[in-house]
């Protein structure tokens, strides 16, 4: 059976990506995009903005939907950094023109197109996209040694296979897939969204537990660069993105969800942009830090 | 295994760096630019490349005579410099990247920087080393060096400074050369009548 919406490489992030010493097979596990008309700099109170995508592609899939998007706003001067957890549903402009679930921009023009609509949508510049599919997902984590989560509330799930007590759980590929994927839950979408930021955090503290100095971080740029295929960025990017994602803690990084309620659009139910969601895109794109949220 | 040079190239300007790129796996100490007697040397090693397919290719030895020519410049310009001469750095344009030098220029720069102390004239290293490990391409290229480096120096003269700085560099190709693009440092200053001060800067 097809799962639609399984927000697959929430841990697709760099930081997590980062994180796979040891990865085996010589495949392209994800993929990192440099997006043409972004500036990259890592500057003081300069921010940066990555998406981190996971898209629902299965082996032998060509189209493919960008099921869960999280962009990561960082602050390199202050050290600080915000998630910000965009439901799939959420009905919003296409890059291509007309309105669409902004999931369907992966569909219609791959990362670069996703990248652009939430772009559009929160108003700010996406420098880079880090896109990966369910196999890159759960191989990710795996090679990671897996991650560890701190679950929120208990999750008893046949549906998507998460059975998780509250309190920190340590996750394999697998049960980070079953964690991410759960919407039956209180808050349906919106809270799993939620929980993928979770998995963003659980990544970025596995990066700051690994690497110990440059020369450790370039071992591990090493073999991430191996398994990545790169789409207009070089390995100095990698290296500076990687750098970056290290120096952040994960205690200096807020993960909030877009402000939305449930709608429909011509007989698709779809996310509708909430009453409160302009205001914290404009408290995020400033410096990517939230003063009043 | 040891560069025969190595104690010659103590004596010698900075142009010698490229003649000592051959010690690959040794280690290599050479002058700061425009050093004359009790110059400071600064002792380079290292020669470990992660590679982005394999086999990785060999610490490039053009590689490594630019990359310590950097780190020279670093030692003399920003600390070597101003501690001889006690006044300010000049311009750290021809040893930082432009987004480094912006951090240097800010909050970054006690950490990286000799500056505010009185003149020494009698300054002494304990210890200048730098361990270098590089990043390559999938083409074999070599793109980014880190160098670990411990700096102790002290300053000599009534006030009798002791720094002692240690950390990373990190290098990346610029033009022609290699400049420094990100740090992390942590500098202790001790004096004889004083409380012993620590900055750290992270970019």
């Amino acid at each position: 059976m097809r799962i639609r919406g399984a927000p697959v490489a929430t841990l697709a992030a760099l930081v997590m990506a980062v994180g796979l010493v040891g990865l085996r097979p010589a495949r392209a596990a994800f993929q990192v995009h440099k997006i043409a008309e972004a500036r990259f700099t890592v500057e003081p109170d300069k921010p940066i903005f990555i998406l981190a995508m996971g898209n629902d592609g299965r082996p032998g899939d060509t189209v493919t939907r960008g099921d869960a998007l999280h962009l990561l706003g960082i602050n390199p001067g202050q050290g600080r950094a915000t998630i910000l957890d965009i439901p799939r549903d959420t009905y919003t402009a296409m890059p291509g023109g007309g309105r669409d679930k902004i999931n369907a921009a992966h569909a219609t023009g791959g990362a670069a197109s996703q990248a652009r609509a939430v772009g559009a949508l929160v108003g700010v510049d996406v420098s880079f996209v880090v896109d990966a599919d369910f196999q890159a997902f759960t191989a990710m984590v795996d090679e990671m040694g897996g991650v560890d989560v701190d679950v929120p509330f208990a999750m008893n799930d046949s549906f998507s296979g998460a059975f998780f007590q509250p309190g920190r759980v340590h996750m394999d590929g697998t049960a980070a897939l079953a964690f991410a994927r759960n919407r039956h839950i209180d808050g349906g979408d919106f809270r799993r969204t939620e929980d993928q930021g979770l998995l963003l955090l659980a990544g970025l503290a596995k990066l700051r537990a690994g690497p110990h100095g440059a020369a450790d971080l370039l071992r591990y740029v090493s073999i991430l660069v191996r398994h990545a295929r790169l789409e207009g960025l070089s390995v100095v990017d990698v290296y500076r993105l990687a750098r970056l994602a290290a120096s952040i803690d994960p205690q200096n990084v807020r993960n909030v969800v877009m402000p939305g309620a449930g709608g429909n659009a011509g007989g698709a139910s779809v996310v509708n942009v909430g009453p409160g969601a302009d205001a914290l895109f404009a408290d995020f794109r400033d410096d990517a830090v939230l003063q009043s949220h | 295994m040891r560069c025969p040079s190595r104690l010659a190239a103590i004596t010698v300007a900075v142009a010698a760096v490229a003649a000592l790129s051959g010690c690959s796996d040794g280690k290599s100490a050479v002058a700061p630019p425009g050093a004359g007697p009790g110059a400071i040397a600064f002792t380079v090693s290292g020669d470990e490349v992660a590679a982005a397919a394999a086999p990785g290719p060999r610490f490039p030895d053009e590689v490594r005579a630019k990359v310590t020519a950097t780190l020279e410049r670093y030692l003399g310009d920003a600390v070597v410099g101003p501690l001889r001469s006690g006044r300010p750095a000049g311009d750290l344009g021809t040893v930082f990247t432009g987004p480094a030098l912006a951090r240097i220029n800010g909050p970054d720069r006690a950490a990286l920087v000799d500056e505010g102390l009185p003149r020494a004239d009698d300054l002494r290293a304990d210890a200048a080393s730098a361990r270098l490990a590089a990043l390559a391409d999938a083409s074999g290229a070599v793109t980014v060096v880190a160098a670990g480096v411990e700096i102790r120096l002290r300053t000599g003269g009534p006030d009798d400074v002791t720094i002692v700085r240690t950390g990373d560099l990190v290098l990346v190709a610029d033009g022609d050369g290699w400049k420094i693009d990100g740090y992390e440092i942590r500098t202790t200053r001790d004096s004889a009548g004083g409380e012993p001060t620590t900055t750290t800067a992270r970019g």
